[in-house]
């Protein structure tokens, strides 16, 4: 009989030991879960960075070779600037409102109404200047939803500046 | 006296099962309460891990679901009387839509 309780209550203590064992496996693998997720929301953040970087170099490396060449036509700066911006932004960003409803692609004629560049000379010194303004509304961007469940957004803000003295 | 000493074993016997039933259904509850407790555990993390997330890469929207309750810094999951919470690094709250305050980004 000694054995009878001996071996029932083992096996009662096995069943409990195997469901909290399954408790614990359900709950590591929701964590694992959450832990993809948060994976794919810094390698959004990583693809955000690198689309502000590189548009920011773009703009820089484009407005220093118009005033090293001393380019004051500002139109013909403009679209040479705004060229390579749209080659870079094509694919990934779009034209869109600040509601993030999309316009269409960020093409150069886009870029063009929607920016401003100046260039100016003064005691030998350069002044170049890229300003995204958006449109007189100020409701229109440049912008791209990255990743999975948690979003971030990649924004051209209005009023952008990129200033380089030469 | 054969029947009377029979009687006792049953007796005894059943008092052994109804102490074994008992024990374990005492168990069975306890494992309850800590699965439940494990659950929410869980849950308030995985809450608190997301916002943390959201501020840290200043993302925009989640559209995942969460089954938690958010208060200044703190993401509560809570079941009947067990409540756990976990800390996060910004405020946040949760009306009908879960709001963080994130910074504000290539500005």
């Amino acid at each position: 009989m000694k054995g009878f309780f001996g071996f029932a209550l083992c096996l009662a203590m096995m069943l409990i030991l195997v469901l909290f064992g399954t408790t614990i496996q359900k709950e590591q693998e929701q964590l694992e879960k959450i832990q993809n997720e948060l994976i794919i929301a810094e390698q959004a953040n990583k693809e955000k960075t690198l689309l502000e970087n590189n548009t920011d170099k773009i703009i820089k490396i484009k407005l220093t070779e118009q005033a090293e060449n001393k380019n004051f036509k500002t139109v013909k700066a403009q679209n040479e600037i705004n060229t390579a911006l749209e080659n870079y932004l094509k694919g990934k960003a779009i034209a869109a409102t600040i509601f993030g409803e999309k316009i269409g692609e960020p093409t150069k004629e886009f870029l063009k109404e929607n920016s401003n560049v100046m260039i100016l000379q003064t005691n030998g010194t350069v002044y170049a200047e890229y300003v995204f303004t958006s449109n007189a509304l100020k409701n229109t961007t440049i912008s791209s939803r990255i990743g999975n469940k948690i979003i971030t957004r990649f924004e051209i803000p209005a009023g952008h500046t990129t200033r380089i003295m030469n | 006296m054969n029947s009377i000493d029979g009687i006792i074993a049953l007796c005894a016997l059943m008092a052994g099962f109804a102490l074994l039933l008992g024990a374990v259904n005492e168990q069975n509850n306890s494992l309850k309460e800590a699965t439940d407790s494990i659950n929410l555990k869980t849950t308030a993390i995985g809450c608190g891990a997301i916002i943390d997330s959201m501020f840290a890469n200043s993302a925009e929207t989640y559209e995942g679901k969460t089954e938690c309750t958010i208060e200044e810094n703190k993401a509560i999951s809570e079941k009947g009387i067990t409540t756990k919470s976990f800390e996060i690094i910004t405020n946040a709250r949760k009306e009908s839509i879960s709001e963080v305050e994130t910074l504000e980004h290539y500005r």
